[in-house]
């Protein structure tokens, strides 16, 4: 033994231990999240459940565990909360009776109170009725066909309310409008009004024609413990008959999921539905922080490399600019919320938007606001990444450049900038990735669990820099810590930390694979 | 008196060091002078003065005067870009743009502002044949520089600097990265751009020196030793410390 | 002579030219404004928590002048919230809304008298809604009114402000002429002590506050009984003074003595008297929410007492005054306390921290009275209204407040406490932000202790005894580690970490142990393993096969945990603690915090010290290894000891990133800002509070700039520690280049 401690294979050994137990750390790091974040999408069965007392409940099981008497218990997810109150619930694994897997057994996405599992009954269209059990097939076809059909009423819904929202943008520019002008133009502006909420009230009524028609299409359910549940169309997403599903169509159905994830708006206070919104949001987010940043960090760096006269205090200067990456991002968020929000913003609200005073147009958290605190918190990483590409062109490129001739601008132009690009794409790239994980000074400058209206939309002026809006980090913060119903609410966390991870994976893969290249690029040099 | 440049009295200071004492010096045109001596010597210091890329270094200051064809190119009225169109300059290590062959080429042009296609066209050929380097790249002129070899990237170089026609040609060792065949090349080279241009070049290779040049100028520690036709200084130096250092005894 | 083939002379074309120069301008102009402006942010956000600690001063000083017959009987005034009205108490009763400005009278109320009463004290408090005045009478009753302020505009948008007064209460407590009182009065009770011109102090108290109690008498009233406190005083008591119990009367005396009683159950109890010095107290005045109050006597002192278990405590003593304390009264809204002695010198002090705020002089006066919003004194004699004008913004704060222990209200002792908002406006904020730089460290503490052995030895075994092949792999993914979104870490440790923790708790201390021991055992294992088979057993594989090995050892620990759980601890080690060491297990402590912000500073200390272990020059590790030393003891004494200036510094950057890690913190604890190094407890770090609390803290309040304070503490701490950093890296790397 004391010979391994004299040469060491002891401590070897450990310093190993520890190598290979960080991979491990980070390898079930990312296990955790694709297991979780792609098992989300995946429909298992739906068992009913028989308990010893002779009643049955339906869900899925989700996972094991033990109570405190050390029993065996198993996790139902057992829906219709509407019902139980609850999502989930234990059983002790010695109470149940049987586990049997019901083809007819239905699955109703809704759009509120989460899903519901149970049986048809009936479907009433006004005053028509189709009871499932005379006519399985045609119940199903008159179903599909309403739910068609329900598509084609959610479009003119949509359209309607788009519609009605224009109006209510017209009405709004007037009223700003009127506090501001001639008794005369008052006048006129009074009887566009009158008119407006005319066309007003028609199409609220056709809108509500509209809804009427779907409230009129009633499905009846009743789960496996004989309880009935009566569910108009509008609350309808969708329905499906899990146990009734070969393993291609699972697979259909995985995927349709996955798309719905990335293209769908939440729903019940996000937990479910998609998270289209807060990719959005984030990738807008990005975009404006990318165009301030970069110009911002190009020049700093081009600066500091190019013109800036050398010294000691250049190369102070140089690490504080390195430190400065390293400062907090909550100490960014703080500053954005005294300088840009209710500094700027509150001036600009005093001198453009007093009309809507006092409630604050760009004095208040907005898109704007969080991606010019982004852009400064990430400008240190994209002065560094450049400075760092300008450095690796070679002494005498400049020099050949000067002496056939060219100003210092030329030279820059047209020699060191392109040379040095791979290192400025590097620096942007780094900023993206973390501007897209970063959660802390977002909450603090404009993101919010639900933003009632893109920060893009089809009226003027489009891109709307105060609007608050939607981001994936903070989406997992938020659904994961705040939301009432955490655990129904964790897949959806999942998956969105696996896109979130993704994302930002991608990204950092990209930013090393540049700097490989830039590392590369001068190889070819003698 | 066909001098091309004329140095009178120059001296260089890096902050408070000497690095050039009093430096007079005549060259004459459409010749080749070498500028030899042991390794800090200051004779790249000399040649960088000709066409004032010793100005990019901060802390540096010059007395005396260079007149290039009567003119005194420290006038503060005389333009750099100008200049150094006139005063071409070889690097020790040839530094192509990270740009295609033809690019290189046209860069000292296209920064003049010369766009006409046909005369780049003319113009690179016109150089690339001059670099005696057309028949190794006219079938890949828009590849990357950098694929060519060490002395297929300097002649290059020399290429891309007679491309904007200048007068003087100045050379730093622009051999001393290059393999024995190469450098032959270069070397070669040299010899036939002297009908047109008058050839400054920095060596530390003597052979090369009396290889190239016509005069020889012998620098130590900053000052000019001596300078005289290359078959003297070699032959019959009249200084003692230039016979010590060509015939090896330091350096 | 040779001729130039381009003329030397030509100048640059100007377009050229003026390019040349704008770029240089933009560049030079822009970068250094851009690298300016980076640095700026520090200054905004110290500009912006500056005022905490400022001094105040007067801002002005004006004087209005009133008519004669206005000012002859007043006895009190009251201005309103923007000190443009004064309410005028007079003698015989009329209150009478005076504007400041026109010099008009714009309302008066005139409640209804006895006959030949006239009104000898008043008082002013906040109600449950509107403010109350309240006057005592010469025949021994205490009216109450509602003061209703009602704001208006004008069409130029002038201010107009109307008041509408509303009588509320009227008790009767004496036969003689109330010179004092204090009255607690709101929807449900009404409670009051008086001090009477008899130098008799009666208690008043009424579980119904209505209509009925107005028309009762002294005489007939039968379930509100009047009680007398004066049967034991040996001097004449000159203040009274009501707690917020409703049942505990304090008074002072002529001879320096203070006295408590206690009104419960019909009896009259004398909890405590004492003597404070041979000085007579002249004010007692009760602090915002009644929780404690300040004692001035004649020798100019002002002494803070709190009420702790029935016992008057001395707390502090606020700023003296060099003569004696003619008037003494505490702000309306602001924590802040203010007397006048009789030379008419003022003083404003913080009650929090017993800071002199403000002290000024004013001319002679006969009535005194703080503004509204206690932005100004107004003292009024004969016909002159004297008004000085200040704004105290934060007089919670001090250095000293915000550092050091303070003894706040309600508390045992002097404590460190961050609570920023209570329940009500009487809550007295406590901006200590020792707790959250404790827990800071804390957090710190905990994610490097788990970090740095992990690290630190992963890096020397990647630098030092691993194939390039294998390190090409390792070091990305741990790049990539660091590029993890800190919500995503934060995440996993609160909802699937901490959550499955406790149960795994034995299993998971264990398992560094038995890595440990392992590293004994394994060694001599191996090298019986290589001698009996023909694998080739260097660098690579050493590395792959500790990989299952520790997949084993950690599920070893986790059956050998469930074991020690079940035998040693009576299956279960939370409740173990509990109940044998008092340690209460929160589901969200330091452990998890460690591991998850471990995770965060891993790949920081790894990549660095990596960096700095790899790049000791190789011939220093061929001269040791030529030397016959083995690869381990070359790492230790030589590659370890000349790079370990890069090892400090990547470990001084994790603790950087540690320390300003906010949303890790925010999701895995729970954010209580207590004060103990256990590791099964959570606590409250500078960022996460900062994340919390911004949201909700009103623009310039003490909170926000408090907040803003912690930002800058933020900023120094991992400056510093950075600049540290990268200081000893520069140096590392001048030193390797010179080797």
């Amino acid at each position: 033994m004391k010979k391994y401690f004299k040469d060491g294979s002891t401590y070897v050994w450990l310093t190993g231990a520890m190598a290979s137990l960080s991979m491990l750390l980070v390898a079930g790091l990312f296990l955790l999240i694709f297991y979780y974040g792609f098992s989300t999408f995946w429909q298992s069965n739906v068992a009913t459940v028989k308990l010893k007392d002779g009643s049955y409940i339906s869900g899925e099981f989700k996972k094991e565990g033990k109570n405190y008497n050390d029993e065996d218990t198993i996790q139902l997810k057992i829906g219709n909360r509407d019902l139980y109150g609850l999502d989930f619930r234990w059983f002790t694994k010695k109470n149940i009776d049987s586990v049997s897997y019901d083809k007819e057994l239905l699955l109703v996405e809704r759009n509120e109170w989460g899903v519901f599992y149970g049986f048809p009954k009936e479907l009433q269209i006004g005053n028509e009725s189709i009871i499932y059990e005379r006519d399985k097939d045609r119940f199903y076809q008159i179903l599909e066909q309403k739910l068609k059909f329900k598509k084609t009423v959610v479009m003119k819904i949509e359209d309607l309310e788009h519609k009605i929202s224009k109006i209510n943008y017209n009405l709004k520019n007037l009223d700003l409008e009127r506090k501001s002008s001639t008794l005369e133009r008052k006048e006129e502006i009074e009887n566009e009004v009158l008119l407006i909420e005319e066309k007003y009230q028609v199409l609220e009524k056709r809108l509500f024609e509209q809804a009427d028609k779907l409230k009129n299409i009633k499905l009846r359910l009743y789960t496996s413990d004989g309880l009935e549940k009566t569910l108009t169309l509008e609350n309808i997403e969708r329905y499906l008959k899990p146990n009734s599903l070969s393993i291609l169509g699972k697979i259909g159905l995985y995927f349709s999921k996955i798309w719905e994830f990335v293209s769908d708006e939440p729903r019940e206070s996000n937990t479910e539905g998609g998270v289209f919104p807060a990719i959005f949001g984030t990738v807008l987010m990005v975009l404006i922080m990318s165009i301030v940043v970069l110009p911002l960090g190009v020049i700093a760096a081009v600066y500091l490399n190019e013109y800036a006269k050398p010294g000691k205090f250049l190369n102070l200067v140089r690490i504080c600019v390195n430190n400065l990456a390293g400062v907090p991002s909550i100490v960014f968020g703080v500053f954005g919320l005294g300088f840009f929000i209710y500094g700027i913003g509150g001036t600009l609200d005093q001198l453009f938007f007093s009309d809507a005073l006092p409630s604050p147009t760009f004095g208040t958290g907005g898109i704007l606001w969080a991606s010019l605190t982004l852009a400064l918190l990430t400008v240190p990483v994209v002065i560094v990444s450049t400075e760092e590409g300008l450095n690796a062109v070679p002494k005498g490129i400049r020099d050949g450049s000067l002496a056939l001739g060219s100003t210092k601008w030329e030279t820059l132009k047209n020699i060191i900038i392109p040379s040095a690009m791979p290192g400025i794409l590097t620096g942007l790239i780094l900023a993206i990735a973390r501007a897209t994980g970063e959660v802390a000074p977002l909450m603090i400058t404009g993101v919010v669990k639900l933003a009632p209206s893109m920060p893009i939309d089809s009226f003027f002026p489009y891109l709307h820099f105060e609007r608050k809006f939607m981001h994936l980090g903070f989406h997992i913060y938020d659904v994961g810590f705040q939301s009432p119903n955490s655990e129904a609410a964790l897949p959806m966390v999942f998956s969105t930390t696996l896109l979130l991870i993704l994302i930002v994976i991608t990204l950092n893969l990209t930013a090393i694979l540049l700097r490989n290249r830039l590392k590369k690029k001068y190889k070819g040099m003698i | 008196m066909s001098k091309a440049i004329n140095i009178r009295n120059l001296s260089l200071y890096y902050g408070k060091a000497k690095a050039l004492k009093e430096v007079t010096l005549d060259i004459e045109a459409n010749k080749s002078t070498a500028f030899i001596g042991p390794s800090g010597c200051g004779k790249s210091t000399l040649l960088r003065c000709l066409n004032r890329l010793n100005d990019l270094i901060e802390g540096v200051k010059i007395e005396g005067e260079i007149t290039i064809s009567g003119t005194n190119i420290y006038d503060p009225s005389i333009d750099l870009t100008n200049l150094r169109r006139n005063v071409g300059m070889v690097f020790q290590k040839s530094n192509p743009f990270p740009l295609s062959i033809y690019e290189n080429i046209a860069y000292g042009l296209k920064i003049a502002g010369i766009k006409d296609k046909s005369k780049l066209d003319h113009v690179v050929e016109k150089s690339l044949k001059g670099a005696a380097l057309w028949d190794e790249v006219k079938d890949r002129l828009n590849e990357s520089a950098y694929g060519l070899s060490g002395g297929q990237q300097q002649r290059l170089c020399i290429a891309r600097a007679i491309a904007v026609e200048p007068t003087i040609l100045l050379m730093d060792e622009p051999c001393s990265a290059l393999d024995p065949i190469a450098t032959a090349k270069v070397e070669e080279l040299i010899k036939e751009l002297k009908k047109d241009y008058t050839i400054v070049i920095v060596t530390h290779n003597m052979q090369q020196a009396s290889r190239v040049s016509d005069y020889t100028a012998f620098m130590f520690l900053g000052e000019l030793i001596e300078f005289d036709e290359t078959k003297t200084i070699f032959m019959n130096p009249s200084i003692q410390q230039t016979n010590d250092y060509i015939s090896g005894r330091f350096g | 002579m040779a001729q130039f083939k381009n003329n030397i002379r030509k100048k640059i074309e100007p377009f050229r030219k003026f390019k040349d120069n704008a770029a240089k301008s933009i560049f030079a102009f822009g970068g250094f404004f851009i690298i300016l402006s980076i640095f700026l942010i520090i200054f905004f956000i110290g500009k912006e928590a500056v005022p905490l600690f400022k001094s105040y001063q007067v801002d002005s000083n004006k004087n209005f002048l009133t008519d004669k017959e206005i000012s002859e009987n007043i006895i009190d005034f009251y201005p309103d919230e923007y000190n443009e009205n004064l309410l005028f108490v007079n003698k015989d009763g009329q209150l009478n809304f005076y504007n400041l400005n026109t010099g008009k009278i714009k309302y008066t109320y005139s409640p209804v008298l006895l006959e030949n009463e006239t009104i000898v004290s008043s008082n002013s408090f906040a109600g449950d809604l509107d403010r109350i005045l309240a006057l005592g009478t010469s025949s021994g009753r205490i009216l109450s009114f509602k003061l209703k302020f009602k704001l208006k505009y004008t069409s130029n948008l002038d201010r107009i402000v109307d008041l509408m007064i509303i009588p509320s209460t009227s008790i009767t407590l004496s036969e003689n002429a109330i010179i004092k009182f204090d009255l607690i009065e709101n929807e449900e009770s009404v409670t009051a002590v008086v001090l009477d011109s008899n130098k008799e102090i009666k208690f008043f108290h009424s579980e119904e506050n209505n209509e009925e109690i107005l028309s009762e008498s002294l005489e007939t009233s039968s379930v509100n009984k009047v009680y007398n406190l004066t049967t034991n005083l040996r001097n004449p008591p000159t203040d009274i003074g009501l707690y917020f119990h409703k049942n505990k009367v304090v008074a002072a005396s002529e001879g320096g003595e203070i006295f408590l009683w206690s009104i419960e159950n019909n009896q009259v109890v004398l909890l405590q008297q004492f003597k404070l010095s041979e000085n007579q107290i002249n004010k007692i005045t009760m602090l915002s929410g009644r929780n404690s109050m300040v004692i001035s006597d004649q020798n100019g002192s002002n002494f803070v007492f709190f009420l702790i278990n029935n016992n008057l405590l001395k707390i502090r003593e606020l700023p003296k005054h060099e003569h004696p304390i003619k008037n003494a009264f505490r702000g309306n809204l602001k924590k802040i306390f203010t007397s006048v002695d009789t030379k008419g010198n003022v003083k404003i002090s913080s009650t929090t921290s017993g800071k002199e705020l403000l002290n000024f002089k004013i001319k002679d006066y006969d009535l005194i009275n703080f503004a509204f919003k206690d932005i100004g004194l107004l003292s009024f004699q004969n016909n002159n209204i004297e008004i000085n004008e200040f704004d105290i913004e934060h007089p919670e704060t001090s250095l000293k407040s915000t550092f050091t222990k303070v003894w706040y209200e309600g508390f045992q002792q002097p404590e460190y406490v961050w609570q920023s908002a209570g329940g009500t406006d009487d809550f007295e904020p406590k901006l200590s932000l020792i707790p959250l730089i404790f827990g800071t460290l804390k957090g710190t503490f905990y994610a490097v202790i788990f970090a740095l052995p992990i690290a630190i030895l992963a890096a020397i075994c990647v630098s030092q005894f691993m194939a390039p092949r294998l390190k090409n792999i390792i070091k990305p993914v741990i790049e990539i580690m660091a590029a993890l979104p800190s919500v995503v870490l934060g995440f996993l440790a609160g909802l699937w970490l901490a959550p499955r923790l406790d149960s795994v708790l034995v299993g998971v201390i264990i398992f560094p142990i038995l890595l440990i021991l392992s590293s004994l055992a394994l060694p001599p294992i191996w090298e019986k393993i290589k001698e009996k088979t023909i694998i080739k057993t260097e660098g690579i594989q050493f590395f792959v096969i500790s990989i299952p090995i520790i997949i084993i050892i950690f599920y070893l620990g986790l059956v050998l945990g469930e074991f020690i759980e079940n035998t040693i601890f009576f299956g279960s080690f939370t409740d173990w603690l509990y109940q044998s060491a008092g340690v209460n297990y929160d589901q969200r402590n330091a452990l998890v915090i460690g591991i998850a912000m471990g995770f965060a500073v891993i790949p920081i200390i790894f990549t660095i010290s990596e960096d700095a272990l790899s790049n000791v020059p190789q011939h220093l590790v061929s001269g040791s290894l030529a030397l016959g030393a083995s690869k381990w003891q070359t790492a230790l004494k030589v590659v370890l000891p000349s790079a370990s200036p890069g090892i400090f510094s990547g470990v001084m950057i994790g603790i950087g990133r540690a320390i300003g890690e906010t949303m890790i913190v925010l999701m895995a604890t729970g954010n209580t800002a207590i004060m103990d190094w256990d590791i099964f407890n959570g606590f409250r770090t500078l960022a996460a509070n900062i994340a919390v609390e911004i949201p909700e803290a009103p623009v310039g309040g003490s909170l926000y700039r408090m907040l803003f304070l912690s930002s800058i503490i933020l900023f120094m701490f991992t400056f510093i520690i950075n600049s540290i950093a990268e200081t000893v890296r520069i140096k590392l790397r001048k030193k390797y280049k010179e080797l």
